[in-house]
C-alpha cells in the first residue's frame, strides 16, 4: 500500500505549467480517495522537489484533462469481446474480455508467449501481416468494430499509434522519420513545427536539433527509441501501444523513455506490455494480468499488486514462475 | 587489482590454456584443409578466366580499331565490322530491358509484397521458378510462336527484344522477390504503423532498400541477355545485313550472332575478327556493370 501511495503522487511530478486543477479519473476517485487526500497535501512538495531534481519518479496515474474530464466515463475507448486469436491451428488468445478506458495506462504483464504481444497487435491490426492469423469476437473502438471488412485498417492505425520492442526508426533522416506519416495521412499542418514539439516532447529535440538531416540509424538504442516514440505522438493517436518498449535499452535511457511515457499519460491512452513489475506499478493505472491467452485478472494497478485476488498472480508477481 | 598481478607472474607457457589437445588439433586441421581448397578452386578459376581473356586479347587487339566499329560485316576480313551487330544489340538490348525491367520488378513487388497468400501465389511462384531453369531455346521457340507468328512483329528487332525479356524476367522476378525479402519486417512493421498504405511502404522504404539488391540482379540478367545467342537465331536474327534497324520492326543482328558466325569460317582472320567482337562485347558488359556500381553507390548514401 506504500508503494501504491508513492506513486500516485507522482502523478503530480509535471512542470509547473500544466499543474492547473488535475482530478483523477471518476472511476478511480472511489477505490483512491484516501490516497487523493495525501496526495493534494504532498502536491506542492513534489513540484519542488521535480524541478530541482531530474531523477525523481515522474509516474503517471491516469489523469484526465479538464475538456475530456466528462466523456471519459460514459463510454469505453476500447472493448474487447469474446476475442479468440488462431495463428493458424495455434490458439493464442482464448475468449478474451476487456474494457478499456481513454487516458489511462494500461500495463499488460505476463510470462513469455502468453499473447500480450499478440493482444496489443490486434488493437491496431498489425497481425493482419501475420500469415495464418485468425480473429474471432470484435474489438470496438469508440463503440467501432476495427474488424469490420468495411473498416480500412490504414484508419486504424492512424488513430491507434504503436512503439515497438526494438527501436525501428525509418532507413531515412530524423526529420522524415517524424514528418512522413502525418504528410501521407494529409495532415495539413506547419511539418517543421511538428517536428520540433514531437521531438520535445520525446525528450529528443536538444540532442538533434543540428541533425534533423542525419539518418535516425545513427542514433543511439535510447535515442531511436525516443524517436519511435515522437514519430508515433506526431500522427496525434488517440491510444499508443507499446510492446516492452523499454527492454532493448540500458536502465538509463529506460528510465528516461519510462519519464516519457508517464509524460504522454497525459495527453494519450497508453497500452503498456512490459516484463518489469516495477515498471508496470510506477506507469500504470491499470494492470492486466495474462497467462496462456487468458486473462487471469485485471484492476487497478496498486490493488493488483499490493492484494492480488487470485493466487496465480501473486506467484508471478512475487517471481515465482515467468 | 591483485588477481591481475597474479595473471601476470605465471604468464608464462604453461598452465590449461596451453595443454595439447588433439580434438582442437583435429578441428584446426580440418579448417586449414576447408581454406586451402577453396582458395585452390578460387585460383583454379581465376587462372582459367585470365587465360581465356589473353587467349581473346592476342587475337582480338590487333583488330580492334574505330573502322572495326564502324563498318558492315563483309566477304573480305580486313574490310569487316560490327556496324550492324552492335547496333542491333543496343537495340536488342534496350527493348529487353524496357519489358522485362518493369514488368519483373512489378511482378516480383506484387508477389512478394501484396499479393495475399494462397494456392494461386504458390503456383505462381513454383512455375516462376521452373521457367528459369528453362533451356533458351525453348524461349526462342516461344518467341517463335507468339511475336513473330501471332503478334505478327515479324523477324524484327521487336521479336528478339521481347523475346529475350521473356528470357529474363523469371531471374529479374525471383532476384526481385528474394532482395524485397531481406529488408527487414521491422521497416514495414513501422511505416505501416504509421498509417501507411501497404504500397507506400513499398514505394517509399521496401524498394528503395532493396535497390541494390534488384539492380544486381537485373545487371546479371542483362549479361546473360546480352550473350545469349541461341533464342535470337529462332526468331530469325541474320547474319549478314548492311544497315542498322531504324525502328523496332527492321531485320537485325548481333554481337554474339556474328560472332557465332565468324568463328564458323574457316579462314583464321575471322577467328581473329570474333575474338575482337568478344573484346567488345566484355566492354560492354563492363561498361554496364559500372553504371550499376556507381548507382549502388549513389543509392547507398540515401539509405541506410
Ligand atoms: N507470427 C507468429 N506466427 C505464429 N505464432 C505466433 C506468432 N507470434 C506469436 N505466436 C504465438 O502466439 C503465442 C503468443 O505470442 P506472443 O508473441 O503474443 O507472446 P508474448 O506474451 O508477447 O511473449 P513475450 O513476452 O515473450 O514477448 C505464442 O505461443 C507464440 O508462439
Ligand atoms: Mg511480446
Amino acid at each position: 500500500m506504500d508503494t501504491s501511495q508513492h506513486h500516485y503522487t507522482g502523478t503530480f511530478h509535471s512542470p509547473l505549467s500544466q499543474l492547473t486543477l488535475r482530478s483523477t479519473a471518476p472511476d478511480l476517485v472511489a477505490d483512491m480517495s484516501l490516497n487523493h487526500a495525501h496526495a493534494e497535501i504532498t502536491d506542492k512538495k513534489n513540484d519542488l522537489t521535480q524541478n530541482l531534481s531530474v531523477e525523481t519518479t515522474t509516474t503517471s496515474e491516469p489523469i484526465t484533462t479538464g475538456e475530456s474530464q466528462e466523456n471519459s466515463h460514459t463510454d469505453s475507448l476500447l472493448e474487447v469481446k469474446d476475442v479468440t486469436i488462431h495463428y493458424g491451428q495455434n490458439c493464442a488468445i482464448k475468449s478474451m474480455n476487456l474494457n478499456i478506458e481513454s487516458n489511462h495506462v494500461y500495463a499488460f504483464i505476463g510470462p513469455s508467449g502468453c499473447g500480450k504481444s499478440t493482444f496489443l497487435r490486434c488493437f491496431n491490426r498489425m497481425n493482419d501481416l501475420i500469415s495464418g492469423f485468425k480473429l474471432e469476437g470484435s474489438i470496438k473502438y469508440r463503440g467501432q468494430d476495427i474488424y469490420s471488412p468495411l473498416v480500412d485498417p490504414v484508419l486504424v492505425r492512424k488513430h491507434i499509434g504503436m512503439v515497438f520492442q526494438k527501436p525501428n526508426p525509418l532507413p531515412t533522416s530524423i526529420y522524415k522519420n517524424i514528418a512522413w506519416g502525418p504528410k501521407i495521412n494529409g495532415l495539413k499542418v506547419d511539418y517543421d513545427e511538428l517536428v520540433e514539439t514531437c521531438l520535445k516532447k520525446a525528450a529528443l529535440w536538444d540532442q538533434v536539433k543540428d541533425r534533423l538531416s542525419d539518418n535516425g540509424y545513427h542514433l543511439s538504442g535510447g535515442q531511436q527509441q525516443r524517436l519511435c516514440i515522437a514519430r508515433a505522438i506526431a500522427m496525434k493517436p488517440e491510444i499508443i501501444l507499446m510492446d516492452e518498449p523499454c527492454s532493448a535499452l540500458d536502465p538509463i535511457s529506460a528510465r528516461k523513455i519510462e519519464e516519457l511515457i508517464s509524460e504522454l499519460a497525459k495527453d494519450y491512452s497508453i497500452l503498456i506490455v512490459t516484463h518489469n513489475m516495477q515498471q508496470a506499478a510506477r506507469l500504470s493505472g491499470h494492470t492486466v494480468f495474462m497467462l496462456k491467452g487468458e486473462i487471469v485478472e485485471h484492476g487497478p494497478t496498486h490493488q493488483l499488486f499490493s492484494s492480488p485476488k487470485h493466487q496465480l498472480t501473486t506467484d508471478y508477481i512475487s517471481g515465482k514462475f515467468g | 587489482m591483485a588477481r591481475h598481478q597474479e595473471n601476470q607472474d605465471n604468464s608464462s607457457q604453461s598452465g590449461f590454456l596451453f595443454e595439447e589437445s588433439t580434438n582442437l588439433q583435429r578441428r584446426r586441421l580440418l579448417a586449414t584443409l576447408f581454406r586451402r581448397t577453396c582458395r585452390a578452386i578460387s585460383y583454379l578459376l581465376v587462372g582459367m578466366v585470365c587465360y581465356l581473356l589473353w587467349d581473346v586479347f592476342s587475337d582480338g587487339i590487333p583488330w580492334l580499331s574505330w573502322d572495326f566499329l564502324t563498318h558492315y560485316a563483309s566477304r573480305l576480313p580486313e574490310k569487316s565490322g560490327i556496324k550492324a551487330s552492335l547496333f542491333g544489340s543496343l537495340w536488342v538490348i534496350a527493348i529487353t530491358i524496357t519489358f522485362a525491367l518493369p514488368v519483373g520488378i512489378g511482378a516480383g513487388t506484387y508477389l512478394e509484397e501484396l499479393m495475399p497468400e494462397g494456392k494461386l501465389k504458390d503456383l505462381i511462384s513454383l512455375n516462376i521458378q521452373n521457367l528459369a531453369g528453362v533451356p533458351s531455346i525453348v524461349y526462342g521457340i516461344l518467341g517463335l510462336a507468339i511475336f513473330v507468328r501471332t503478334f505478327n512483329f515479324g523477324t524484327s528487332v521487336l521479336s528478339g527484344g521481347l523475346t529475350l525479356g521473356l528470357l529474363i524476367l523469371p531471374i529479374i522476378i525471383i532476384v526481385t522477390r528474394e532482395s524485397l525479402r531481406s529488408v527487414p519486417q521491422s521497416i514495414r512493421q513501422a511505416a505501416l504503423a504509421m498509417g501507411a498504405t501497404e504500397w507506400q511502404v513499398v514505394k517509399y522504404y521496401v524498394l528503395p532498400t532493396s535497390f541494390s539488391g534488384i539492380l544486381t540482379g537485373v545487371i546479371l540478367a542483362v549479361s546473360r541477355a546480352i550473350g545469349e545467342t541461341a533464342p535470337l537465331i529462332l526468331v530469325g536474327a541474320v547474319a549478314y545485313i548492311r544497315y542498322t534497324p531504324d525502328s523496332p520492326l527492321d531485320a537485325y543482328t548481333t554481337l554474339p550472332i556474328q560472332i557465332y558466325n565468324w568463328v564458323g569460317k574457316p579462314k583464321q582472320e575471322f577467328h581473329e575478327l570474333a575474338a575482337a567482337g568478344i573484346l567488345v562485347l566484355l566492354a560492354i558488359m563492363f561498361l554496364i556493370n559500372l553504371v550499376a556500381i556507381v548507382l549502388r553507390q549513389r543509392k547507398q548514401k540515401t539509405y541506410i
